[in-house]
């Protein structure tokens, strides 16, 4: 392999995540913040951090089903990540609405406006899945890189 | 026997440069791992910090419209290489003495300020009202703790000086060797107050928890960090690394630096580095909460600053009776 | 008939107050007065000035006459000084360069700045011309007074380009710098005593009332009554003491005090010593009154910091020396440590001065306050430099003498284009200047953080010379004062840089533009100065070692390309060599590559866009809220102004 593949395999090894709550009902950010990714589950071994800042990062998780209102801010802060990225859209609300399918207030599927890599389905998707997302997602990325 | 490498191999080689950025790195990789060690969990590689700054580097960068571009990229460069500057400062025990025309204790206390200007002007610089907040705690934060460290300097000076009979010494050389000739400062009772002054400054010169108030995360999302990516990022997470060093090795060679020479007493220098680091920094880190600035900077004005007052006082009083 | 003297002063520059800087509220239709009544007057106002200029044959008269009445009642005749003022070449040709340049004022006003440039040209060219009239020590500070002097007229020349009767304000700014030249190179009291005044009297007064507001009058009387009060002083202690030694030589001097007892010369020297150091605006005397006022026009406000508030130190050392040096001093009233307790008493009174003044400079919103109050906080380092008496000491003082000469004056003629610019007063209404202006931005940085302490710049290294000298003598308590009130300073610095050139910017930064040629010329030449002195100090030292061994120090051991001296001594050079090396190294990583291509983008404020710029910004005064909250209180300071006030 050559030093520049070797580099971004090192590279793979620390991505970095992003949380953005598109309107969601906080369930899945829940198994996000204090399930999937705290001491039991542990995804820092796979040198996962999460970043305060969307400049710092390089997986976007996105939960809830994009309601109209923030629709605007969430593209906007998604433009703010740099490149390259990968999105996963945890839980069913981003894929189909899930229980808020028939609302008027809402823009899913977000794959119309985001172009999602990684779904995750579950309400809420248990950590294991959550984490299996993320290392599919890390392996998308690292062909991006 | 220490040996006074030609200028250049100290800057780029060993102390400094190559040797300075793996052990910082390693040491901050050393404080990941244990901290998840004590949350119970399994942790990332030792080699973690490295491939972050890997990965930084294949990240594109971006600055905001309103960033003053010469300061917004000079910063992270200004502070890394103050830093790299430092650790050609920093003397081994046994191992390597910094020559008197690179600068003194005095030098390194000042070279110790720039991170946190290069950090206050990253803040300033990207436009971000976020940023700006970072950048008046980080302000804050300096206001409290620089005084804490003029007088511990200045006791340590004041005590070896007036020992050995001349004036106040500030050269890290001599107090090194002062201290493999007499026993290390750190047994020293008269010294104690200043140890216990410089148990309280390094957290907060360092950032770390429970003083990582101008980088909060959570609070001011990263602060002056905000809007860095790809690899001016990565310089300030050099900085803050070779920091980590520059101030450990520096509370290594001001209170108890080895009595061994050659390569025991390098190895033994990396062994005190690491033991700091995991218990001082590590430990403190994991078992306690941020503070807020209004706390913190009250609190330095009290505890760390009387015990670095009382520690330069006694050092001058019982070394021999000077006046003010 | 001192205090007659000064009620009188005072009385009259009301008077001439009321004449020239009240606007005019009366009848149209005042004309010139009549031709004989113009006459008269012309005629005793020659008088007045053949008087003043050669008083030789009044004197004559008079000192027959005393000589005869002393004689009758057998009183011993006294010492009568030389009433006539030495003009050295530089300060004529300043001063008639001020008449001239008054003149053409009232015809064009930028002739009058060009004018009134080239007249201070040609007083540096008269002060070296003439060298060997001076010692090297005050043939250094006025070839700085001239040479500053003519950089901040430049300066001046754009910056009142839209003010009224230009004529009158370069004049003043002429004179003041005369009087300043005459002072240095005076041999004898008087002459010491005459320029002296005429630099910090009327002429100080004209340039700082300039804009004829009523806070500016009020502040130009404040500080007119404050400076007479110190030259008053001054005065009766230079009488006391010329009348004591029975000579107003200088040269002279030191071996007529040295023979008298130490009680009869203490209370001469306690009063002149007070004069000078209230000059240098030190405490415990209340600090508001003893700062120049920040109303004055800009390039004046940094002269005086820079230049004029520097005879306070410079006297210092000059009158220590002529007075007989440590041997007199000790006498009077001891030693501490091998330091005479008068110059003692001097160093605490500046380490206390730099400790309050440097926290008032961080709690400033102001523009000019803010530096106003770091001049007197720098002033106190020269001060303690020089006061301490010791080799490194007094080449430290100087050195940071010279330094913060150069940098506080590029700060303040920053201060000058930034208000020229955005016609802000506080820093509230400023913000995000440094893309408009970078270069401005550029030259306020480095000054700045040089003066902040930020090694291995100029400004860190002089005062590395005075904190090395302050442990070295033993006075480990003034060091650390110095050395916490450096942060202070870097403070200061960080929040005007914060507050005028980034953060968020406002609509006034939006329209600004970069500053005019003239004054980026004296900034640009000031910068490259201090980045020359801070590359080689030896530039500074050796003329500085040379002053010592003139005035009777053992000397330091400085060379061109050396390091700092000292046991511990360092080189500047080899540390900015190091970091540039560690700058080139990082540089092509940084920029190349991934990294050449930078994306902008808006900042990150997560998805709000419907708060205004303005809203979003922390306000200057609360820039430092929990540090300033503390200061306040700790230096029974006044809670922060309303908004828009200049504080």
């Amino acid at each position: 392999m050559t030093l520049l593949a070797k580099l971004k395999d090192v590279a793979a090894r620390s991505p970095w995540l992003y949380r953005i709550n598109a309107g969601s009902c906080n369930g899945c950010d829940v198994e996000l913040a204090t399930t999937a990714l705290i001491p039991r589950y542990d995804v820092e071994r796979l040198g996962c951090l999460y970043c305060g800042s969307p400049r710092h990062a390089d997986i976007v998780l996105i939960t809830g089903p994009l309601t109209k209102h923030v629709l605007a801010a969430a593209q906007r802060v998604f433009a703010e990540i740099p490149d390259p990225k990968v999105t996963v859209a945890v839980g069913v609300c981003p894929i189909s609405g899930g229980i808020f399918r028939e609302s008027y207030a809402i823009c899913a599927p977000i794959d119309q406006y985001f172009p999602v890599d990684v779904n995750v389905p579950g309400c809420p998707p248990r950590p294991p899945a959550i984490i299996e997302g993320v290392a599919k997602a890390i392996a998308i990325w690292r062909q991006r890189l | 026997m220490t040996s006074q490498l030609p200028i250049l191999v100290a800057a780029l080689v060993f102390p400094g440069g190559v040797f300075a950025l793996a052990l910082g790195l390693a040491l901050k990789g050393a404080d990941r791992r244990f901290a998840a060690r004590l949350q119970g969990r399994v942790g990332p590689p030792l080699a973690q910090p490295f491939f972050d700054i890997v990965k930084l580097g294949f990240k594109r960068t971006m600055a905001p419209d309103v960033a003053c571009a010469p300061v917004f990229f000079g910063a992270p460069l200004v502070g890394a290489a103050s830093m790299l500057l430092a650790m050609t400062l920093v003397p081994i025990a046994g191992v390597y003495a910094p020559g008197p025309i690179g600068g003194d204790l005095l030098v390194l206390i000042y070279l110790l300020a720039v991170p946190g200007v290069a950090l206050m002007l990253a803040g300033s610089s990207s436009g971000s009202p976020y940023g700006a907040i970072g950048f008046s705690r980080e302000m804050a934060m300096m206001l409290a703790y620089e005084g804490p460290i003029v007088l511990i300097v200045a006791a340590v000076a004041l005590r070896v000086g007036l020992a050995t009979g001349q004036g106040p010494t500030f050269s890290l050389s001599a107090i090194v060797a002062y201290q493999q000739a007499h026993g290390a400062l750190l047994f020293d009772p008269v010294m104690w107050p200043a140890v216990v002054a410089f148990v309280f400054f390094y957290p907060a010169n360092l950032g770390i928890v429970p003083f990582d108030i101008p980088e909060a995360e959570t609070e001011v999302l990263e602060g002056p960090l905000l809007e860095y990516s790809g690899r001016p990022l990565a310089l300030f997470k050099v900085m803050s690394a070779l920091k980590a060093v520059v101030v450990l090795g520096l509370g290594v060679a001001l209170f108890m630096p080895l009595p061994f020479a050659g390569v025991v007493g390098l190895v033994g220098w990396l062994v005190q580095l690491l033991a700091l680091a995991l218990i001082g920094v590590t430990a403190v880190r994991v078992g306690a909460g941020r503070m807020r600035i209004d706390q913190a900077f009250v609190f330095f004005l009290k505890w760390p600053l009387a015990f670095a007052l009382i520690g330069v006082i006694a050092a001058a009083y019982f070394s021999a009776g000077v006046a003010p | 008939m001192l205090l007659g003297g000064v009620i009188g002063v005072i009385y009259y520059t009301r008077v001439v107050s009321y004449l020239f800087y009240y606007p005019y509220k009366g009848e149209e239709g005042v004309r010139e007065a009549p031709a004989p009544m113009l006459v008269a007057m012309g005629v005793l106002a020659a008088a007045i000035l053949v008087g003043g200029f050669a008083p030789g044959w009044q004197l004559n008269l008079v000192a027959q006459i005393g000589d005869l009445t002393a004689l009758r009642g057998a009183l011993a005749s006294g010492p009568l000084p030389g009433l006539v003022a030495d003009w050295p070449a530089g300060a004529t040709i300043a001063v008639i360069g001020a008449v001239a340049v008054a003149l053409v004022g009232r015809a064009s006003a930028v002739w009058a700045g060009r004018l009134a440039v080239a007249t201070l040209v040609a007083a540096l060219v008269g002060v070296i011309a003439q060298a060997g009239r001076y010692d090297l020590l005050s043939l250094c500070f006025a070839a700085l007074i001239a040479a500053v002097g003519a950089l901040n007229m430049l300066h001046a020349t754009a910056y009142l380009a839209h003010s009224h009767r230009q004529g009158r304000f370069f004049a003043a700014f002429t004179t003041m710098i005369a009087g300043l030249i005459g002072m240095t190179q005076a041999k004898d009291i008087f002459s010491f005593f005459a320029f002296w005044e005429l630099m910090s009297s009327w002429a100080l007064w004209m340039a700082i009332c300039h804009e004829e507001t009523a806070a500016a009058r009020r502040e130009g009387l404040k500080y007119f009554i404050f400076n007479t009060v110190g030259a008053s002083f001054m005065f009766l202690g230079l009488a006391w003491i010329a009348a004591r030694a029975g000579t107003f030589e200088f040269a002279a001097l030191g071996s007529a005090l040295s023979a008298l007892e130490p009680a009869v010369v203490a209370p001469g020297v306690v009063l002149v010593f007070l004069g000078l150091v209230m000059k240098a605006a030190m405490l415990p005397v209340r600090i508001d009154y003893q700062m120049h006022p920040a109303l004055a026009p800009t390039p004046v406000s940094g002269y005086i910091s820079a230049v004029l508030l520097k005879s306070g130190p410079w006297g210092v050392l000059k009158l220590f020396v002529v007075f007989g040096g440590a041997a007199l001093f000790s006498k009077l009233g001891g030693a501490v440590n091998g330091q005479p307790v008068i110059l003692y008493v001097i160093s605490i009174i500046a380490a206390v001065t730099i400790l309050y003044a440097g926290a008032m400079a961080v709690i400033q919103n102001g523009i000019k306050l803010l530096l106003i109050y770091s001049t007197v906080c720098q002033l106190g380092y020269v001060l303690l430099g020089v006061s301490l008496g010791t080799t490194l000491g007094v080449a430290g003082g100087l050195m940071h003498f010279v330094n913060h000469m150069m940098l506080k004056d590029a700060m303040f003629l920053v201060a000058g284009a930034v208000m020229l610019r955005s016609h802000a007063t506080t820093l509230d209404e400023l913000g995000g200047l440094g893309r408009r202006m970078p270069f401005t931005f550029g030259v306020f940085l480095l000054s700045g953080l040089s003066l902040g302490g930020v090694p291995p710049l100029n400004g860190f290294s002089s005062k590395w010379l005075i904190y090395y000298s302050a442990f070295e003598s033993g006075h480990w308590a003034l060091a650390v004062a110095a050395m916490i009130g450096s942060l202070f300073t870097l403070a200061a610095v960080m929040k005007f840089a914060h507050a005028a050139f980034m953060g968020t910017p406002t609509a006034h930064a939006l329209a600004a533009k970069e500053a005019p040629l003239a004054m980026l010329i004296p900034m640009g030449a000031l910068a490259t100065a201090s980045v020359v002195f801070g590359l080689f100090p030896g530039l500074l030292l050796t003329p500085i070692a040379a002053i010592e061994s003139e005035l009777g120090f053992a000397p330091i051991t400085a060379s061109l390309l050396g390091p700092l001296p000292g046991l511990e001594g360092w080189s500047p050079l080899l540390l900015t060599a190091l970091a540039l090396l560690f700058g080139v190294l990082l540089l092509p990583w940084l920029r190349l590559g991934r990294g050449a291509e930078v994306v902008r983008s808006n900042v990150h404020l997560c998805g709000v866009v419907d708060v205004a710029a303005e809203e979003m910004r922390p306000s200057t005064a609360r820039l430092y809220e929990t540090p300033d909250a503390v200061l306040r209180r700790a230096l029974f300071a006044p809670e922060r102004a309303a908004e828009g006030e200049e504080a």
